[in-house]
């Protein structure tokens, strides 16, 4: 199985990074969606099979904890892998984020943080 | 200048140049990084248990089209929108990185979108920084200027 993936950010360079990270990453992907802020990936969600959002907390519009929390409401979409991705150290919020159900990684990421959550998340491996 | 806000700006700034910007942080300046003229700046404003505004300014004309072509990871010039974007970016992830260090895991902060200055020389009437960190980054440096807020 190939992943669908939706990376939501309000900066383009980070939506960028996050993406190059993931194509360099060897896990198997298929398609690769960008949203800039909450609402937009919410649109996205309901229009496209994705298997997991890669998402930050501080944005315009809609936020990332906005958008989990409606995401979680929507029975098609409630167990979707979704992974915060943000510069959030706050060890309650980031209870908080995981109590939702999503992942964590925290801004600087490596590589290998980031592909290590994102196989916790969906259990897929590129072995 | 109190010793553990530097140590925690220092620590910040420096994860971020290496991790995010893909850069090699020299811990002593040369002369021509001293020199360098600012070229860039921005600042994010931060509230919680301490609050304060964070200035990021980037000396040397090269370092922020190199710093934002690093983090696209393309060779080509980056547009200015996407210059911009980067340093509000690093501005953002080293403030974030910052504060766990200044007051621990537990604390809450809620950050301001960052803002690029327009004239990246004349930081806003902020008065002096409670804390001025240096870090040399190629042939320029950044320095990361930490203004708090007295209640």
């Amino acid at each position: 199985m190939a992943l669908n993936v939706l990376v939501v950010d309000d900066s383009a360079v980070m939506r960028a990074m996050i993406l190059k990270t993931l194509r360099l990453s060897g896990l198997p992907l298929n398609e690769l969606h960008e949203a800039a802020d909450g609402l937009e990936g919410l649109t996205l969600l309901k229009n496209n099979w994705i298997d997991l959002a890669l998402v930050d907390i501080n944005m315009p519009v809609m936020n990332g904890e906005e958008l989990i929390a409606k995401v979680r409401e929507i029975p098609e979409l409630a167990d979707l892998a979704i992974v915060v991705v943000s510069t959030e150290s706050s060890a309650t919020r980031i209870q908080s984020l995981r109590a939702k159900g999503a992942g964590f990684v925290h801004k600087p990421f490596t590589p290998e943080m980031l592909r290590q959550i994102i196989v916790e998340m969906t259990g897929i491996s590129d072995e | 200048m109190n010793k553990q806000n530097a140590g925690a700006l220092y620590k910040a700034g420096l994860s971020v140049f290496e991790d995010l910007g893909l850069m090699l942080p020299t811990p002593e300046l040369d002369e021509s990084q001293l020199e360098a003229t600012p070229a860039a700046a921005a600042l994010v404003r931060f509230d919680g248990p301490i609050s304060g505004t964070l200035v990021v300014v980037l000396f040397g004309e090269d370092l922020l089209p190199s710093l934002t072509a690093n983090m696209l990871g393309e060779m080509e010039t980056p547009s200015e929108e996407q210059q911009k974007d980067a340093l509000r970016e690093v501005t953002n992830v080293i403030c974030g990185n910052m504060l766990p260090n200044l007051s621990g895991l537990d604390a809450v902060f809620n950050l301001d979108t960052p803002e690029v200055l327009a004239n990246p020389g004349n930081a806003p009437e902020l008065g002096t920084p409670d804390t001025l960190v240096r870090i040399g980054l190629d042939s320029g440096r950044a320095d990361l200027q930490l203004y708090l807020t007295r209640r």
